[in-house]
């Protein structure tokens, strides 16, 4: 998995392409724990690239999103496309995490 | 295949090596001193031999000449007299001719034979001769006979015609002395009363030259060398073989033998020349040959040496050096070898000791060198063999830890297996099939089948986030709280898995969650009651075989957030008809080529089989192995089939 990380104003807009499974998830946490240390709170999610994600990487999406949660801070994913659309709709993760069809939708909400 | 042995020296042992590469550097130098000596000392003979050829050569040539111009001297004296006495009488003429003898050793015979105009037998030949005979006698014979007619012979005419004096070649003087001999002839003149010198004879020495052969048969040479005189042409005045004197020369001889050297030497003669040549004799063995010519008669000495004669002493000095060379190269092999032995016996002590340390004996005290490079080799080992003991110890240590690790994971899976139903209810009119089969050891799938009181089934599947020990421990919480909230007889499944996720999710901060599927069935009259929380939908199998998946509503999953309402879906399972619930190990299996067995193929399996549910998921758990084709099994494998038997 790769994470290709731009900034538009103070919102981290981070593309992540690839698999996110319990081998690369834990990259993405590393990621992220280094941006909530840097004091970035607001997050937006590429999605597009994703070709795959497990359990293991939703637990890792929902566990960044509760941590932002209590810091006030917040996420967004967009961009959601065929098999990783499909897991985000069964898991029921739709109804918890804000998602929209382009970056620039999801900036938007969280200005 | 074996491999050909190739010889190497690199495969020999190092005192071997030592020992071939220092033998044969030895051996070069020894053979190639031994040679130089041998090529220096033989040029040396060739120097001394050529030095000694010419000292004798030189010493025997100006004998010779000496020995003849003595006859020069004597002969000019009587010619002084002949042309310049005032008249000559005949009387007076003999007895200069019988003087000349007489007083001569080397002097055989001699005549003075007159031009007619000058002869003192006015306008007559005039030639008195003595000689010598065997006895010692003096004799003496008239040359002036018509049978003989001197002015016509060549010893009269050449010195004539010449007006000089010439030695003639030797000649055997059959019927005279019976000695060979050579003449020397002198003209001479006088003056006439008109003053003018005219020729008016011949004056000669005859000279034995049998004391020439004497005198250099007693040439004394070193080393079986002979010497042999020549004459100008080249025929042999003297030879230890005596047949060949007068007989050949050297031209002839070298035709015989067929010598081009031989050849050349003949004509150097024949120029006068100095030379000192090496090849092979008249008799063919290889020899220097020094030659030098008697100035006075244009003779040429020659002293022959034979090669090998000359360089015994070179043999013999070789071949005791040759001798000391092997003495000295055995020596050295001697002393090389030992060395070796001493350089290499503690690497082979060492070798030794190492070779028990590999084969376990790690305590054992490696043999201790006093210094050097086998003495830092020896630190370096005794290093390493203590690192390899405390190696081995935390080897041992991590593998035990290890080996009880495992023990305990098969312990959790037993646990683990024993959270599930141990055997699925018996009921008339149901066929029920379920299988678990974790990934690794543990795994975070669950599935429950149990009859409540009230007659119903109280099913469930789910599927824990994440995999191994975390995800076993978050799934025997799930299952012992779905067990206990299903006991209490909540009447609805949608509040059911409602309480679940609120149990679940209090307090979690691991933000790990579960997919459950859970419901009831009423085997009386079909009806299916199922709430879902973001778990795969279950698979349909028709009467008529077909199979579809159900359409359900999906749900968050639980574990995320307390407050939730789960939604409760309904359906008619008709007699024949199967509902398969399944976990995303099923879906999500790939094989070698990284494909998904995917949902499709899990309807078009299923479909295609025609056996009980209670066989089902055995059935799609195979038709998956076929599918991954050996590729390692990725996810937990949990497959629940719940089947209405046609009436």
């Amino acid at each position: 998995m790769q994470i290709t990380t731009t900034m538009q104003g103070s919102i981290v807009v981070a593309a992540l392409t690839g698999r996110m499974d319990a081998m690369t998830t834990a990259e993405f946490d590393r990621w992220f724990t280094e941006r909530i240390g840097n004091g970035d709170s607001a997050f937006v999610l590429n999605l597009q690239g994703l070709d795959y994600i497990s359990s293991a990487g939703l637990r890792s999406l929902l566990a960044a999103a509760k941590q932002l949660k209590t810091k006030g801070g917040s996420l967004a994913i967009c961009s959601l496309t065929g098999t990783v659309e499909e897991v985000f709709r069964m898991s029921g993760f739709l109804t918890i995490l804000p998602s929209f069809a382009t970056v620039d939708e999801a900036c938007a909400s969280l200005q | 295949m074996q491999q050909p042995t190739a010889f190497s020296l690199s495969r020999l042992s190092i005192t071997v090596r030592l020992v071939v590469a220092l033998t044969a550097a030895s051996a070069v130098i020894f053979a190639v001193v031994f040679y130089a000596n041998y090529r220096f000392t033989a040029a040396m003979v060739e120097r001394q031999v050529q030095a000694h050829a010419r000292d004798v050569v030189q010493g025997a040539v100006r004998s010779i000449d000496d020995t003849l111009q003595g006859v020069v001297r004597d002969q000019k004296n009587m010619v002084a007299e002949l042309e310049r006495a005032p008249r000559l009488s005949v009387a007076r003429v003999r007895e200069l001719a019988k003087f000349n003898v007489v007083t001569n050793d080397e002097v055989f015979g001699s005549t003075i034979a007159f031009d007619p105009a000058a002869s003192p037998l006015t306008n007559r030949l005039f030639a008195p001769y003595y000689f010598k005979r065997l006895n010692g006698s003096i004799a003496f014979a008239d040359l002036a006979v018509p049978s003989y007619h001197y002015p016509a012979k060549p010893w009269y005419l050449q010195p004539m015609e010449l007006k000089a004096p010439v030695w003639s070649e030797p000649y055997f003087d059959e019927g005279g002395g019976n000695v060979v001999m050579t003449t020397y002839a002198v003209p001479f003149y006088r003056s006439g009363r008109d003053g003018v010198r005219r020729f008016a004879g011949i004056a000669t020495a005859d000279i034995s030259i049998d004391w020439l052969g004497r005198q250099i048969a007693g040439l004394r040479l070193h080393n079986n060398g002979y010497a042999a005189l020549f004459s100008r042409k080249g025929v042999y005045l003297a030879h230890p073989d005596r047949k060949l004197v007068l007989k050949e020369t050297v031209f002839t001889v070298a035709d015989r033998v067929k010598s081009p050297m031989l050849q050349e030497i003949g004509r150097a003669i024949g120029r006068g020349e100095t030379g000192f040549v090496k090849g092979r004799n008249i008799y063919g063995v290889e020899s220097w040959i020094y030659y030098a010519p008697v100035l006075s008669t244009g003779w040429s000495l020659a002293v022959i040496f034979p090669a090998e004669a000359m360089l015994a002493d070179v043999y013999h000095a070789s071949r005791m050096i040759a001798l000391f060379c092997v003495g000295g190269f055995l020596l050295l092999l001697l002393t090389i070898t030992l060395t070796a032995r001493t350089v290499t016996r503690p690497l082979v002590a060492m070798t030794a000791a190492v070779g028990q340390v590999a084969e376990g004996r790690l305590d054992l005290a490696l043999p201790m060198q006093a210094g050097g490079e086998v003495g830092q080799l020896a630190q370096a080992f005794v290093q390493m063999q203590h690192d390899l003991k405390d190696y081995i110890a935390r080897l041992t240590e991590a593998t035990a830890i290890r080996e009880r690790m495992a023990g305990e994971l098969a312990i959790a899976h037993d646990l683990q297996m024993s959270m599930l139903p141990k055997q699925l209810p018996n009921v008339p009119g149901l066929s029920l099939g379920a299988l678990c089969r974790p990934a690794r050891e543990v795994g975070g799938d669950l599935y429950d089948l149990r009859l409540l009181d009230d007659g119903r089934i109280f099913f469930m599947i789910g599927d824990v986030s994440g995999k191994g020990v975390p995800a076993a421990l978050y799934m025997a919480i799930t299952v012992s709280l779905a067990r206990a909230i299903a006991q209490e007889g909540e009447t609805g499944v949608a509040e059911l898995l409602a309480r679940i996720n609120r149990e679940l999710s209090r307090d979690n901060d691991t933000s790990m969650f579960v997919t459950l599927f859970c419901g009831t069935f009423d085997p009386v009259d079909g009806t299916v009651r199922y709430a879902n929380a973001g778990h795969n939908p279950p698979v349909l199998v028709q009467p008529d075989g077909s199979t579809v998946l159900l359409e359900i509503v999906p749900g968050l999953v639980a574990g995320c957030l307390e407050e939730y309402d789960y939604q409760e879906g309904c359906l008619v399972l008709p007699c024949g008809a199967t509902l398969l619930l399944y976990t995303d190990g099923v879906t999500e299996a790939l094989n070698s080529e990284l494909e998904l067995f995917g949902e499709e193929r899990l309807l078009a399996t299923t479909a295609a089989m025609v056996v009980g549910a209670d066989q089902l998921p055995i059935a799609v758990t195979t038709a998956v192995d076929q599918f991954v084709d050996g590729a390692p099994q990725s996810d937990d494998i949990t497959l629940l089939a719940i089947g209405r038997i046609r009436s």
